[in-house]
């Protein structure tokens, strides 16, 4: 059971007007990731062997992500050093930013995975968990790298109080496999303090709650360490080498004194905002623009019923983005389903504008091919990426003129719909780079953004470069291929110009070629074969034990 | 919140507005279906250029099919180039774009910048080779030859327009409703695009005469490119090459470069076969200028409008 803080307990909720805050901290969301993922990788091979051999099927050796320590890499120059472990392996005493070699001495004979940290992946990971949380309440944020807010005022009678929210919400992340703390409190900075500090993790899963009584924040900071006010490290440093080592002290801590000896205004006014609840800190959720914001409540039954009621609330946010002059650059839908959770659809557009129509014509399929289930209880449409559009005179093709780019806004309109319908990057446009390696040297761009202006090497280059090239067996004669195996035909080669020879970038933080061509060098040249096909043939160096060099056909003129 | 002062305030103003726009629109869209000002720009620059050598007019639907077939395929990437280049309004026009659709007809960008190819008459069609790219004969091709050329005014302009696809189904679906057919569909209706390149292998007529309408009611030039096998199909395209590769040791290039092809035509919608002129042989490679000639009765196309210069060796296309 979540239990309370020795500062008070409330039986129906918060009682008062305000907001109420509920914190869950993932302390080990990284890893935690990655074994639910490995998990469900088993749970995939065990299918397919079941499958595969049937019920007789010999067992495989047991390889359980739950019984290995997961720590995840960072590469900090040639060595790995560890960005994240989990519980199993801080216990053993790995701690972030030594390198992997001491992690694995640690934990030797204990099975370890490991494997390269995805900051972005976590990101996106935790969007998808504060979606998921929406089903106890309305109101969610995610506050990366590890932690998720949900403002619960009001809706924690649905759960029967305060406590069974807190009690359910904790067994719903620990069915999830994540390791949660959570705490409720009057203000965000309280919660998050509570919740990363006070919380005894050596707790049952569903222990790990605490509920800070309203008014009772101060007392509750009282004794965490200032580091759960969330300051930056040059500010904490600061307050410990002058001896505070707790919120309280801070506290007690006249403002003006505070500001001379820390250097800074922030500790004391952060810790008495905390403690007060004076800051109404980011809101969960917040609208980009309130007023380009509608929403629903009829239910719909099918989904082009909700196309019907998205259509409305469409024209209700594009008036109240006619009056503030304003173009939205995305286009967020959110779906209820009466019986599943909630989905969100979102289009980005490559200029700001309102044109409902052409909006609509982004989301419409979506809008089809929605889970709608057995109806949608509500639905809202979102304008976000708001920019300023001011009217303009019209258009030579008759349309209502609003936009920053009227001459080519039927190109943008190509644009937005292909990528509407194909997906994100399935339309681009090109970027050169300032790279030897051909297949280096020039990279997708987003057709809306200007190019980089990096300089375009004008070289003899094929028509065609192969995305993957095609190793073939070459016979060299006085240092010059004279024929080429390919998939069992031989073909001569008539004549061979142009070589070229392109050595590998060795500074840090260049991009990686392609798998084939990793190498010091490579030498390219033009070859003529007897159909009459110019390749572009490539000679890989034989990198580090290989004996021999590697040929490849990267491009042909075509 | 107060009104704008410049929008029309009344319905009527509205309406007279619109009108207005339309008709200068039509009137834009008449003039670009007509080939506008592109071939006879090309053939002010002393160099032959592929849409007017091969009698390509916009607003329509051109096929070429390439050596291969299969995974051994070579699309034409180096004329498509070519013709893509001569398509965009770099000069008047502007802001025109390039859309490439499907993987397959994704030249390596480096082309898009690189060196031009150039266009021949040759004993049976025209023949067009890439250019050697040296320092020499860049400054060469910056003499009075060659004034006005477009790659004197931008070279980066196809680069930076161009707009690459990405439509992996298959063009004749089952129901003809492939993402490749509708993606082609949908740029070669949009007036801002120049010339689409698209990957046209198995696609069927029904497919084709849907990218015909598409490409009149937009005014762009359509290039679909095909394997070699596929040149015997039925096709809604107005007009039909075949593209094969010349051997690289004859016709006096010593060098062994630049790579050369032949442009064969196979059939022309609107009037038959494209006859090229007798004394197509007797000009070597390289050489400027073509009297190229066809028994098409159909009017409006690039070569019937000529170059306004007059200049009889400046690759005009005059019709018989």
């Amino acid at each position: 059971m979540a239990r309370d803080t020795e500062h008070g307990s409330e039986e129906h909720g918060s009682g008062g007007a305000r907001e109420r805050y509920l914190v869950v901290v993932l302390a080990h969301f990284a890893t935690d990731r990655v074994r639910r993922e490995l998990a469900r990788r088993e749970r995939l091979e065990r299918r397919e062997r079941t499958e595969r051999g049937g019920f007789g099927a010999a067992p495989s050796a047991p390889r359980s992500a739950r019984a290995s320590a997961i720590v995840l890499t960072a590469r900090s120059g040639s060595t790995p050093t560890v960005a994240h472990r989990c519980a199993r392996a801080a216990a053993a005493g790995v701690v972030a930013g030594s390198s992997l070699a001491q992690a694995r001495g640690l934990l030797f004979g204990a099975p370890l995975h490991t494997q390269e940290h995805d900051p972005a992946g976590d990101l996106a990971a935790l969007e998808r968990l504060a979606r998921a949380a929406r089903r106890y309440s309305p109101r969610v944020a995610a506050f990366p790298p590890d932690a998720l807010a949900l403002e619960i005022k009001g809706s924690e009678r649905l759960f029967g109080g305060e406590q069974a929210l807190l009690e359910d919400a904790l067994r719903w992340f620990a069915r999830l496999a994540f390791d949660a703390r959570a705490a409720v409190a009057s203000t965000l900075g309280c919660a998050f303090a509570v919740a990363r500090f006070a919380v005894d993790p050596g707790r049952g899963p569903e222990r790990r709650g605490l509920r800070v009584r309203e008014g009772r924040e101060r007392d509750a900071l009282e004794r965490l360490p200032v580091a759960a006010l969330r300051l930056p490290e040059d500010v904490l440093e600061g307050l410990f080498e002058l001896g505070l080592a707790t919120c309280g002290d801070v506290l007690r801590l006249p403002a003006s004194r505070c500001r001379r000896d820390s250097g800074t205004s922030c500790s004391s006014a952060s810790t008495r905002r905390s403690a007060r609840g004076r800051r109404r800190s980011r809101a969960c959720r917040t609208p980009s623009c309130r007023g380009a914001n509608a929403s629903s409540r009829d239910p719909s039954t099918t989904a082009r019923c909700a196309g019907s009621s998205c259509a409305n609330c469409w024209a209700n946010s594009r008036r109240s983005l006619e009056e503030r002059e304003l173009g939205a650059t995305k286009v967020v839908i959110e779906l209820w389903p009466s019986d599943g959770p909630p989905t969100e659809l979102a289009r980005t557009t490559s200029r700001a504008g309102r044109d409902p129509a052409h909006l609509w014509s982004l989301v419409a399929t979506e809008i089809e091919r929605a889970p709608v289930g057995f109806g949608v209880e509500k639905l809202a449409v979102r304008a976000e990426g708001l920019e300023r559009l001011l009217p303009r005179q019209l258009g030579a093709s008759g349309a209502d003129g609003a936009g920053p780019s009227e001459h080519d806004r039927e190109y943008w309109a190509l644009v937005d719909a292909l990528r509407a319908r194909l997906g994100e990057r399935a339309a681009f446009a090109c970027d050169a780079r300032e790279d030897f390696r051909p297949e280096c040297a020039f990279v997708p761009r987003r057709p809306e953004l200007p190019p980089s202006g990096a300089r375009v090497a004008r070289r003899e280059r094929p028509t065609r470069l192969h995305r993957e090239p095609i190793a073939v067996d070459v016979e060299e004669r006085d240092g010059r291929p004279v024929a080429f195996t390919l998939r069992g035909v031989r073909t001569e080669l008539e004549r061979t110009i142009g070589l070229e020879r392109i050595v590998a970038p060795w500074w840090p933080g260049a991009p990686r070629p392609a798998r084939a061509l990793e190498g010091p060098e490579r030498t390219y040249v033009r070859a003529l074969d007897a159909d009459g096909r110019w390749l572009w043939l490539c000679r890989r160096s034989a990198p580090d034990g290989e004996a021999r060099a590697s040929w490849f056909v990267h491009g042909e003129w075509c | 919140m107060q009104p704008p002062a410049q929008r029309p305030s009344s319905p009527a103003d509205r309406t007279f507005l619109r009108d207005l726009a339309a008709r200068i629109h039509a009137i834009e869209a008449d003039g670009r279906r007509a080939g506008g000002a592109d071939p006879g720009e090309r053939a002010r620059t002393g160099r032959l250029c592929g849409v007017s050598a091969l009698g390509l007019e916009a607003g329509r639907l051109h096929e070429f099919c390439g050596a291969g077939a299969g995974s051994d395929w070579a699309p034409p990437l180096a004329l498509a180039v070519h013709l893509a280049r001569g398509s965009l309004g770099l000069g008047e026009r502007g802001g025109d774009h390039a859309v490439w659709i499907g993987r397959r007809v994704w030249p390596y960008p480096a082309a898009l910048a690189g060196a031009d190819v150039r266009i021949a008459r040759g004993a049976a069609g025209v023949e067009y080779g890439i250019e050697l790219f040296d320092e020499d004969e860049e400054d060469a091709l910056d003499g009075d030859a060659l004034e006005g050329d477009a790659r004197a005014a931008d070279p980066l302009a196809l680069f930076e327009h161009s707009l690459f696809v990405d439509a992996r189904g298959t063009a004749g679906g089952a129901n003809g409703s492939g993402e490749l057919l509708w993606a082609a569909d949908r740029a070669l209706r949009c007036s801002k695009v120049g010339v689409v390149v698209l990957d046209g292998s198995r696609l069927p007529k029904s497919a084709m005469r849907r990218l015909q309408l598409a490409a009149e009611a937009g005014g762009a030039l359509g290039i679909v490119l095909r394997p070699a096998n596929e040149a015997s199909q039925l096709s809604a395209a107005a007009s039909r090459f075949s593209v094969e590769r010349c051997s690289g040791l004859d016709g006096g290039v010593e060098a062994g470069w630049p790579a050369r092809w032949s442009v064969t035509p196979l059939r022309r919608r609107s009037g038959g076969l494209v006859r090229f002129g007798a004394s197509a042989a007797a000009e070597g490679f390289g050489a400027h200028g073509a009297s190229l000639s066809s028994d098409s009765g159909a009017d409006g196309g690039p070569s019937s409008g000529g170059p306004s210069n007059g200049d009889p060796s400046n690759g005009d296309a005059r019709r018989a």
